[in-house]
């Protein structure tokens, strides 16, 4: 078992692993760039988390919300925004497919996409950012376990 | 005020340029010389990481492609580029932004 963060996240990046535009070009935590041969790709990672607590008595319930982003990244000298929003639909399917991602959270909503573009290099970089928000909850003591 | 001469611009190309085929929109093609610098860096376009790829850029005299627009294209060693942007020093060079077709 794990921290209900990572089951989570690890739930995320395997409903998005396997897209038709990205496949399995999906990379979770990575610092180092994205070279030509990993585009079009996805990046997921945990940005940061709010808890509220649900009960008085130890050991209390948490309600956690996770807000997880998922950044999209194309290459192409024509139609990258086109491409980016073709991987954002297939992202957007595949998560809310199962809200519930197989029984560890509440809810998941995507909240929020803006897009860049950078012209520095061979060909137009544009990268879409995905704010998702997930909600679960746990006892306190329990952070691996679901309830 | 230029701080090079035409003839040491010459002499630059000669020894570090290589030869270009430009083909503008308008007008016929013709061999150019210039230093291409395709180095490979990092790439920063807003997200977490960047990404890793060629910064092709074409270094020539100004007068060998006078009246160049963004479309012309370039052909260094077979490969096909097309040019975005057109940053002209004042003095008698041009750097070249090209893009990868």
């Amino acid at each position: 078992m794990a921290h209900m963060r990572k089951q989570i996240r690890d739930a995320v990046i395997t409903a998005c692993t396997g897209l038709t535009t990205t496949g399995t070009k999906v990379f979770n935590h990575r610092a180092y760039p994205l070279a030509s041969n990993k585009l079009p790709g996805l990046c997921i990672y945990s940005q940061d988390e709010t808890t509220a607590y649900q009960s008085i008595t130890p050991p209390r319930s948490v309600l956690r919300t996770l807000n997880i982003v998922i950044e999209l990244y194309v290459k192409a000298a024509t139609g990258y925004d086109n491409t980016i929003d073709q991987i954002a639909l297939e992202v957007e399917t595949a998560l809310t497919d199962d809200v519930t991602l197989g029984g560890l959270a509440k809810d998941t909503r995507i909240i929020g996409f803006n897009s860049e573009v950078s012209a520095d290099g061979e060909q137009p970089a544009c990268i879409g950012i995905m704010q998702v928000q997930i909600t679960y909850s746990v006892a306190e003591n329990d952070p691996e376990t679901a309830i | 005020m230029t701080v090079e001469t035409a003839a040491e611009r010459n002499a630059m190309l000669a020894d570090f340029g290589v030869d270009a085929i430009f083909d503008p929109v308008s007008g016929s093609h013709k061999v150019v010389k210039g230093i291409f610098d395709n180095v490979y860096e990092e790439v920063e376009a807003g997200g977490r990481v960047g990404i890793a790829m060629q910064q092709p850029r074409f270094f020539c005299k100004t007068a060998d492609i006078t009246g160049s627009v963004e479309g012309d294209a370039l052909e260094i060693d077979s490969v096909a580029y097309t040019i975005k942007v057109i940053m002209s020093d004042g003095n008698g060079m041009s750097e070249l932004v090209l893009e990868l077709n």
